[in-house]
Order: structure tokens, then sequence, then C-alpha cells
């Protein structure tokens, strides 16, 4: 009984110290308490049972490199001196005083182990509680396979804001029709690239969506009356970027149209010629020439068709995508048929879903070959580069285009235009906008013919209303600021807003306070504190190192920035001055 | 200096650590792990194999000032050491398998309650 009773302290003892918890400290208490062996037996049992145990520990720990051999002389030396001394002391001690000593010993250790486990659990769960903070990305995919993490990720890019939609105030209104006003003042440059050529003299008679500007070069493209009537005068006049000529046309009232012969079964040249001719451009507001996008060299398979809308305010692709949704996808059809695709993508925000229901209840039903990819709604989720990394996973290089990682990408306005011209033919010259705000009497999304002066517009939005501060071609984050009711709605003009005090950002830019909130928010990944810098101070190779040339100008950093700095107006700044120093 | 200072760390601590563990019989590693982890800036995994390399000394000249004094039992030491060597294998193995946290806790635990036994008792 004894004999199996030391066995089993032995492996308990043992136990605890394979694992490296100082076995011995329980070994002796363990066979005074249980088996009655006296407390200086126990003691030496104790040690020499060590001996045999850590030699082999230590021939493992040797052939594991693990041991320091500099602590041997000073440590090691007076230690043993120390132990004999102590062996020897313990011997003039009794046996009960020695126990009653070992069990003081056995409290403080104990309650030194104790205490230190309890400081390292406290700690480690601070440190995860800090972590899953911090974004957690550990412990999210803690436990999942990559197949499942990507199969989570959510169609959309990395950085970038949440601005207020205010959508509300438009976006359940059906599009109206603004009547051509008296005269129209339509300008030649509406687009990206060089102004049209006017093609028709003051005093000539012109028809609805007859050729009045010629296209000028490669990135140029055409422009058409919008109403029938006479040519007054050609002049210059303000628009929302500079000032260019401007045809006036005295509206005659008659609405006498000029319409191009429908094209039936259109191969890809002639979708692309047509086009060309009718003067598409991207009507999302950037107005780059459509056929220069679909006339490419590189191999393209995605097509895709912007219904993102990510600006505040803006309804009308939402509205386009709601009340034209079958002309709209044959209109995408076409012009992916033009960049060499069959098949079209829409992209619509997550805040849209009644358009996405409708474009797929339209696939449904008329068995189209397209698809309605819902994306986050994130600003700037329409930005060209970024839709495409949310819809694809693809980035496009630096300085190039899409095509150039097999994706075109045109706004949802530009296909309906696409459609109307290839299959109605009708050039074009009127579009769909909002016209909203909190300065606006009635909001709404209009058809609007070019050249109607923004004072008109309002006119038929019931007038202006409350403190009105600001007056926007364009949406809250890209738009420009205009200074009066005197300019021309164009075909990129997808919105006019006016900002009343309570809306708009009015405040006075402070001196930059360093806090990079810029630079956490763009979706380029640049830093805007440092070309804003560079910018102000006339460095523009500094700017150009930082990126300037590669700002998509969506607006965020200006947005965040807590000392309201103009930031998109320097870098836009440092861009123009780079340019000039090129030509 | 800092030389100096660490030498006196090593000599006053290892002479701590001997005393302990002759006179008890056991518990210097207990002591030694944290002087070199905390007093020497030893790393963790180091600290425990140097500790083993520096017990062992020690352990001998106690041992054999306690078989001297007559306090050796040795059929008793025969039985344990056989206890001890499969335990010490099974507990290597086991560390592997069992949350090292919760065993602290049972043993430091055990230790306080046998040491308030002794104490008292």
């Amino acid at each position: 009984m004894s004999v199996l009773l030391l066995i089993l302290i032995g492996i308990a003892g043992g136990i605890i110290g394979g694992m490296g918890m100082g076995g011995g400290t329980l070994l002796i208490p363990l066979m005074t308490l249980l088996a009655g062996v006296e407390q200086h037996t126990a003691q030496a049992i104790n040690l020499a049972a060590f001996i045999p145990m850590s030699a082999v520990a230590l021939a493992v720990h040797l052939k594991n490199k693990l041991i320091d051999f500099k602590y041997l002389l000073w440590v090691a030396l007076p230690a043993v001196a120390a132990s004999v001394a102590a062996a020897y002391l313990s011997r003039a001690v009794g046996g009960r005083a020695l126990s009653r000593w070992f069990g003081i010993f056995l409290i403080v250790l104990g309650l030194y182990q104790l205490g230190t486990i309890l400081y390292n659990l406290i700690r480690t769960i601070k440190f995860r509680r800090k972590s899953f903070t911090k974004g957690g990305s550990v412990w999210y995919n803690k436990g999942r396979t990559n197949a499942e993490g990507v199969k989570n990720l959510k169609n959309t890019f990395s950085r970038g804001v949440h601005p207020q939609a205010n959508k509300a105030m438009t976006e359940r209104k059906g599009i109206e029709t603004v009547p051509a006003p008296a005269v129209v003042y339509i300008p030649v440059a509406q687009h990206i690239g060089k102004p049209a050529t006017p093609v028709v003299r003051p005093g000539d008679t012109v028809k609805m969506g007859q050729l009045i500007a010629m296209e000028e070069g490669k990135i140029s493209a055409n422009i058409f009356s919008s109403v029938s009537g006479t040519v007054k005068a050609i002049e210059k006049r303000a628009t929302a970027s500079g000032r260019c000529d401007h045809i006036v046309i005295e509206n005659d009232g008659q609405y006498v149209e000029d319409r191009l012969e429908p094209l039936d079964n259109p191969d890809r040249a002639q979708i692309i010629e047509r086009v060309r001719y009718c003067g598409i451009v991207g009507m999302g507001g950037a107005g780059f020439p459509t056929e220069v996008k679909l006339d490419h060299k590189t191999s393209v398979d995605t097509f895709i068709v912007n219904g993102a809308e990510c600006e505040p305010y803006i309804t009308c692709d939402h509205r386009i995508m709601l009340e034209y949704t079958d002309n709209l996808i044959r209109g995408a059809l076409l012009l992916a048929e033009a960049a060499g695709v069959r098949h079209a993508t829409f992209a619509v925000e997550e805040n849209k879903p009644d358009a996405i229901a409708k474009l797929n209840e339209s696939i449904a039903r008329n068995n189209f070959n397209a698809e309605v990819v819902p994306v986050v709604t994130k600003y700037p989720q329409g930005a060209e580069k970024q839709l495409i990394y949310a819809v694809t996973r693809r980035k496009v290089p630096v300085g190039k285009l899409p095509a150039a990682v097999g994706c075109v990408v045109n706004n949802v306005h530009t296909a309906l235009s696409a459609y109307l011209a290839v299959k109605e033919g009708q050039t074009l010259y009127k579009r769909i906008m909002t016209v909203t705000g909190g300065g606006v009497v009635e909001p709404k999304n209009v058809w609007v013919s070019n050249g109607t002066l923004y004072a008109d517009l309002l006119a038929f939005c019931g007038g202006e209303k409350g403190d009105i501060v600001k007056m926007i071609n364009g949406g809250p984050m890209m738009g420009v600021a205009v200074a009066g009711a005197e300019i021309a709605a164009t075909k990129t003009t997808s919105c006019l807003l006016l900002l009343t005090r309570e809306e708009a950002n009015t405040a006075v830019p402070g001196p930059c306070i360093n806090c990079a909130r810029c630079a956490k928010v763009c979706p380029m990944k640049l830093m805007p504190m440092f070309i804003d810098a560079c910018a102000l101070s006339g460095d523009m190779d500094g700017a150009v190192k930082y990126g300037a040339l590669n700002c998509i100008e969506c607006g965020s950093c200006a947005y965040v920035c807590p000392a309201k700095r103009p930031l998109v107006q320097s870098i836009r700044l440092a861009k123009k001055k780079v340019r000039e120093a090129k030509k | 200096m800092k030389k100096a200072i660490e030498k006196i760390v090593e000599t006053a601590g290892g002479a701590v650590v001997g005393f302990v563990n002759g006179f008890f019989g056991g518990g210097g590693g207990m002591l030694l792990v944290p002087l070199l982890e905390k007093g020497l800036h030893v790393n963790t995994k180091r600290a425990h194999a140097t500790a083993i390399l520096l017990i062992l000394p020690m352990c001998i000249a106690s041992a054999v000032t306690y078989i001297v004094g007559g306090s050796m039992d040795w059929p008793s030491f025969g039985y344990v050491t056989v206890g001890v060597i499969a335990g010490g294998l099974a507990g290597a193995l086991l560390l592997k398998k069992i949350s090292p946290t919760l065993v602290g806790v049972i043993f430091s635990l055990l230790m306080l309650g046998v040491g308030v036994k002794l104490a008292i008792g």
C-alpha cells in the first residue's frame, strides 16, 4: 500500500514538474502528509529524485541550444555553497518546525504564482478587447477559410466617406419636362477636350436636333440645337468652368425636329459612328466623349453601367433606371456591343433597392444578357476606378484607362442617350437632371433642353426660397459653385443644387492641424495634406511626387477636414499648373 | 558599473536560491526562473532551460549533505523516483493538451491549501 502510494505521489509530482511548475514543492508535502514520511527524509528524496529527471531535461535543452552557460560560475557557485550550508542547517531544525517553515514557504510561493497568473490573464483579456475594437481582423478571420473570406468580401473599395445622402427630396418624383425657353444659349464646350466649331451663322434657321457646332479633333463632340428657330448671335458667355462661345437661338415654338434614320441591326462600327455623330459624352458629369472610350485597342471583357449615383442629392440616374428601364438596358447592350462585349453589368448602390429590383425584373422579362451587381453605399463608389474594383476586383494602373484591365464604364444616362441615338435617331440636345437643395421651392427631376438658363430651370421648380448661400453645378461633393443663374444647362449638368446656410459649408479655412484624416479617407490612397502644402507653396514637383495627378477630385478629403481646408481646390490648382507647364 | 550590479544580483540571487533549495529540499527552480527572467532579462524559454543547469549542482550538493546526515530512505526514494519519471513524461505530453493557466491556478491553490495545513498543523 505504501509502495503504491509513494509511486502515485511520485507520478503526481512528476506530472507537475514535467509541465515546468516546480513539482518538488508539492512532492514533499504529499509525502509527509499522505505517506507519513519524515520532513527531512522527504526533502532528501525530492532532491535526489530531481537529479535523473533534470539530467534528461538538460540533455534535451542542450540539443536545442537553449542553455546559457555564462551564469554557471556566478550563480551556481554561491548557490551550491549556500545549499550545502542550508542543508546542514536544516538538520539542526526539528522535523515539526521545518515542516511549519515549509508550509509558510509554500503559502508565499502559492500566492506569488497565483498573482503572476492573474496578472497575465488580465493583460491578455485587455489586449483581446483592444484588438477587437481596432477592427480585429485577426479575430474576424479566425477559423474561417480563405474561400469563405473571399465570399464575404463586399462589393466596394477601401476608404471613402459616408456623407448624408439627402436624396429623399427628389427620389420619388417622376421625371417632368421643362418647356424650352424663348431663347436658348448653347455653349460649344460641353465636354472634355477641344470646343466644337460653330457651323451656323446669325440669321440661319435651325431645326431641333440639327448640328450647329462640329467636333474639333479626336477628343471633342458635336453640338446640336435644342429648339427650332433662328440663330440670333454667337457670343462669349460664362459657363460653370470659364467662358466660351455660346450659340444663341430664338425659339420659334414649332419644335420641328431633325432626326436621323434609326438603325435596326447595327454592327460595332455603325454604333460607334452613331454615338460619335450624336455628340454623346459621359453624362455622369465628366463629359469624356463616349466614342473614344468604345474605340479601344486592348481586349475588353467587362462592360459596366455606372448606376451607383453616390453623390448626395442627385437622383436623375435613379429615376432613369426606374422610368426608362427597358430602353436603358437596350442602350447599355448597344454600347457593350460597340465595346466588343455581349454582356452588360449594372452596378447600383444598395440604397436604391427599387432600381435593382426593376432592372432585374426587366432583364428576366426580356431575357437580356445583363446582370445587376449591388455595390455598397459609400462615397465615391461611382468613381470609375473604385467602381471597377468593386465589381471586378481589378485595379486600374496609374495613368491608364479602364480598358487596360479589360473594362469599359459608362453612366446610366449615357446608355439611355445611346439608345435614343441608335434606335430613335435622336441627337443629344437634352438631358435629365435634378434640381434640388433646401433653396428650391419644388425640387424635381426634369428633362432639360441644352442651353436653358438656370434661372428658367428654377422658375419651373417654383423659384428660390430661404437663405441661399451656394448655387452648385453638380452635386455637393464634386460640383462647382457658380456665380449666378445666367448660366446654361449642358449635356453634363446632372444637377443644379441650391444650398441654404444650414446645408452648406461656409466656414473659413484654418491652418492644417496635421490630423491626416484626409489621407485616411482618400480612395486613391494619396496624402492630400502634402499635395495641398506643396501646391500652395508653388512646389509643383512636390505635388506631383505626392500624386496630385492621380487625384480623382472626389472631395472626400475636404469633406472630412476639421480645419475646413479647400483641399480639392488646391489639388486642382496643382494639376492645372502642371498641365500648363507641360504645354 | 552595470556589469558589477549584474554580478551582485547573480551572486546574491544564487545564494538565496541555494539556501532555499538546500533548506527546504526543493523550490529553488521556482525562484530561479523569475530571477533569470526579471533580474537578468533572459527570455522565458532560455530561463527555464538554464535554471535546470544551475539547479542540478545545487541538488547534487545538498542531496549528498542530506545523505551524509542520514536522512535518506533508499526504498522510498526508489518508488518515488519511478513515479516521478513516469509522471514527468506524462506531464510533458499533457502540457500540449491542457491549458497551462488552468493547471497553474489549480496547482497554486493546492500549494496554498497544503501550506496553510502545514503551517497550522
